[in-house]
């Protein structure tokens, strides 16, 4: 079974937060939901100062805490490494949030409106009936695209539709998917050649999202 | 709108003390005091402090949690994990102490006394402070085993949150003991209790805190936080002041020279204003690491 996972090269990001909307578009996010994020923090003076960008979102870890504390059994990691919420499943105890140290998890408290003073728009009108409120939501590694793609006998990170929508979406071509798993995929390859690197590692969760700079 | 310092400062949690997070703040103090009051009344032969302890915990603490989750419904699913989650065991010794409390109490009401055991009954006593310990504990337990956020991940937290409950079961057995009959409860007993203690409290903090500041970025600036920030007022004025320093003389006071019942009682309400406000300052002040 493949594990899939993201490699992010830091090199070719421009920080455009493409990411960031395409994630919100595809899975009819409410406002103020983010399943990814683009983190950005400028260091030293002029003019000798950096700005680092460091794209986020749920890093599907082998080993994650959100799992091992969800009282629910709501939070689980599938065979190929994604881990989901069962919405049907969730109490919205939100322990799961506070065990994860990546902050990828939100609490939808209620689906709200873009336009406070309009009738809904019929995106939102979609959002409102497969939104459940009072759960945990996070990025799913966009699982609808890659079981509908693999099905169909589609490659995840080579076949566009079977594809993560931010992967596709990303126009510096920052993003790899594919199955760790496999020593000679592209993002194997990338992690090998190119030393990618996980974001807080003494968390012992080995996160599926690896970074290159 | 996107928080442009979200994971990239140390990041404040907010699902657990803001909004309907009160809730969760209302329940790990009820459950706390309620246990507490359970565990000292029993210790005192206290009856009525027994069966307020056990109310407090039925009827306080469950009625917060359910108020707090975001699907109320579905309550019974939190059952369900007690291998790996610590919400779900804390769920079931829940159970488990409002069942033995309440067969252990049983026979000292006059419709019950047919009952074929006694309130003395060595198995029920043991097995209702087994789960009474564990119920003032377990939520030390669901904040330190999380590694996310540092403040918290500490073996020091369920022996904070075991000591306040005993002081919040104390201090509300001395503010509600001019209700009953004086020879109800030995005052006396449950002052020099009060002492001990609020001085194995003081010192317990002192250490955590010294933990904290030694730590790293997250837990030293939640910690920085907890004294010099925005929660101070609450720690120094709530916790310190008013829950460890002003009962602490109080009960000092009382045992060498002995003060009025009224005096006692406000020692009392101090403690338990005190023991509310550490359970909210510590849950506020926790920040997960930045990222980048």
């Amino acid at each position: 079974m493949a594990r899939y996972g993201m490699v992010i090269d830091l090199v070719k990001c421009i920080g455009c937060q493409g990411c960031v909307i395409r994630c919100k578009v595809e899975h009819f996010l409410p406002p103020g939901m983010f399943w990814a994020r683009v983190l950005m923090k400028e260091y030293g003076k002029y003019p000798t100062m950096e700005r680092r960008i460091v794209p986020t979102l749920c890093m599907h870890c082998e080993d994650p805490a959100c799992t091992q504390v969800c009282p629910s059994g709501a939070s689980t990691k599938r065979e190929d490494g994604i881990v989901v919420i069962d919405y049907d499943k969730c109490i919205g105890c939100r322990y799961c949030m506070m065990a994860c140290p990546y902050g990828a998890r939100s609490f939808c408290d209620s689906i709200g409106k873009y336009f406070p003073y309009k009738e809904l728009t019929p995106y939102e009108e979609v959002a409102h009936t497969q939104l459940q409120t009072g759960v945990v939501m996070k990025c799913t590694f966009c699982k609808e695209r890659i079981d509908a793609g693999t099905q169909k006998g589609l490659k995840p990170g080579e076949d566009r539709e079977a594809t993560p929508a931010c992967v596709i979406n990303c126009m510096a071509k920052a993003r790899y998917f594919g199955d760790l798993d496999d020593p000679d995929s592209e993002v194997s390859l990338l992690i090998r050649e190119r030393h990618g690197y996980q974001l807080r590692p003494e968390t012992s969760q080995d996160p599926s999202v690896y970074y290159l700079r | 709108m996107i928080n442009p310092k979200y994971m990239v400062v140390p990041t404040s949690q907010r699902q657990w003390s803001e909004g309907r997070g009160w809730f969760l703040v209302a329940a790990f103090f009820l459950g706390g005091v309620g246990g507490g009051m359970y565990l000292i009344s029993l210790y005192l032969g206290f009856a009525w402090g027994m069966l307020m302890g056990w109310l407090i915990v039925l009827l306080g603490k469950t009625t917060a949690h359910l108020l707090f989750l975001g699907r109320p419904s579905r309550f019974w699913r939190a059952f369900t994990r007690p291998n790996s989650s610590w919400i779900s065991r804390g769920i079931i010794i829940l159970i488990l102490f409002t069942i033995f409390a309440a067969l252990q109490m049983a026979p000292m009401v006059k419709q019950f006394s047919w009952l074929p055991w006694t309130s003395q009954n060595p198995v029920l006593q043991i097995l209702s402070i087994i789960t009474a310990l564990g119920l003032v504990s377990y939520t030390g337990f669901v904040l330190g085993e999380l590694r996310a956020i540092p403040f918290w991940n500490s073996s020091l937290v369920p022996a904070l949150f075991i000591l306040y409950a005993l002081l919040g079961g104390t201090g509300l057995t001395l503010a509600t003991h001019p209700l009953f009959p004086p020879d109800f409860v030995d005052i006396h007993r449950a002052e020099r209790i009060a002492l001990w203690l609020l001085a194995i409290t003081a010192v317990a903090m002192i250490f955590y805190l010294d933990i904290m500041y030694r730590r790293g970025p997250g837990a030293r600036q939640s910690m920085l936080e907890l004294i010099k920030g925005k929660i101070s007022p609450i720690f120094i004025f709530g916790v310190v002041v008013v829950g460890i320093l002003v009962p602490l003389s109080v009960a000092t006071y009382g045992i060498i020279v002995g003060v009025s019942s009224s005096v006692l009682m406000v020692g009392a309400i101090c403690e338990l204003i005190g023991g509310f406000s550490l359970r909210y300052s510590l849950l506020k002040v926790g920040k997960y690491e930045p990222l980048i």
